[in-house]
């Protein structure tokens, strides 16, 4: 009966039904659902412009991985949201990286198209507005700079690890989960990632 | 300082690094973020509202016009079976043909020197076999 309150209300476009118990539960897991995307939306962000080095491609990501957690995992205890979300999002990442080195494959092979791939990798365009700012700030941004540069050659499942225990701050068994590996997997990229940015940063950090 | 002690410190760094370029996202990219979020809720909202028996609905109806299409059309799809299967079997007729022996001895009759009579009760045995008019004698 509540299930067809709920139908009629819907197709007839009225307001819903009160004390629907369906209708309650979809409005506070949606509620839910709306202060956690809020929650990890700017970290996910960061997390797939780093690896993307493109907003819109990252902004896509990150409304992909929210779409797609909604459709699908909404129904999941919010306690499994995070790492669900993340996995998605890498698994996101993974492909646009992929259908990009494919593209760009393609691409390289016409000629008229020469300027367009250019502009695409344009360093110039890529780097982070350094804004207006006393001497300070401008050293923050170069550090931010250099690590994010570091950040973007490492391996996927280094930066991966790094990131969602770094930015994100998961745990270890929630970075495992996030990254679909064991824990012990999971530690090993972590410790490899951390390795590589200190021999990458080092002369930053001076 | 240790090693422990150092990397702990690396990492403290790099983390507040990390979280001020969170913090110090763009008003626009702020702003799309939520507009996506809201697309995704509003979605997830609306796929909600669809009853799981109307999210059954095209696949039902594409699956019951592929079956109707195979009632209608089963007798027409049936028939060239026979012809396929004896298409199939002709090579393999060919070579039992090319490994018996008494169809070598045949191609040896055709040869130069050989009479035209052997041909000729070979024609007409194999005439008899297939309407069933031979007897006893066929293999003599």
């Amino acid at each position: 009966m509540g299930a067809f309150a709920t139908l009629i209300a819907g197709a007839a476009g009225t307001a819903p039904l009160r004390n629907d118990p369906l209708q309650d539960t979809t409005q506070q897991g949606m509620r839910e659902m709306d202060v956690f995307l809020a929650g990890v939306e700017r970290k996910a962000f960061r997390m797939a412009h780093i690896a993307l080095r493109d907003e819109d491609d990252a902004l896509d990501a990150v409304q992909d991985a929210m779409l797609q957690l909604v459709r699908r995992y909404a129904q999941r205890p919010a306690e499994e949201w995070r790492p669900l979300f993340y996995r998605i999002l890498e698994n996101r990442i993974r492909d646009m990286q992929r259908h990009r080195s494919v593209r760009g494959r393609l691409l390289s092979w016409v000629p008229w198209n020469s300027e367009e791939a250019e502009e695409g990798t344009d360093p110039i365009a890529q780097a982070p507005d350094p804004g207006p700012g006393p001497q300070a700030q401008l050293h923050a941004e170069d550090l931010r700079a250099a690590m994010e540069t570091a950040l973007a050659k490492l391996p996927p499942r280094q930066r991966e690890a790094f990131l969602l225990r770094n930015l994100e701050g998961l745990d270890v068994a929630g970075t495992a989960a996030a990254m679909g590996c064991s824990e012990g997997s999971a530690k090993t990229h972590y410790f490899r990632a951390l390795q590589s940015l200190r021999a990458e940063l080092g002369e930053f950090w001076t | 300082m240790t090693g422990e002690s150092a990397e702990t410190e690396f990492e403290r760094r790099t983390r507040a690094l990390l979280q001020a370029g969170v913090e110090e996202l763009s008003g626009h990219v702020r702003s799309r973020l939520t507009q996506a979020r809201h697309a995704a809720l509003d979605q997830g909202r609306a796929a909600r509202r669809v009853p799981s028996w109307q999210r059954w609905l095209p696949a039902g109806a594409a699956a019951s016009v592929v079956l109707l299409a195979l009632l209608f059309s089963g007798g027409h799809l049936g028939a060239p079976a026979p012809m396929a299967v004896a298409t199939v079997a002709s090579p393999i007729d060919d070579l039992e043909l090319l490994a018996d022996s008494d169809a070598f001895e045949m191609t040896q009759d055709q040869q130069p020197g050989s009479g035209p009579a052997s041909d000729f009760d070979f024609y007409e045995w194999a005439a008899g076999e297939s309407t069933g008019t031979n007897g006893g004698t066929a293999g003599t």
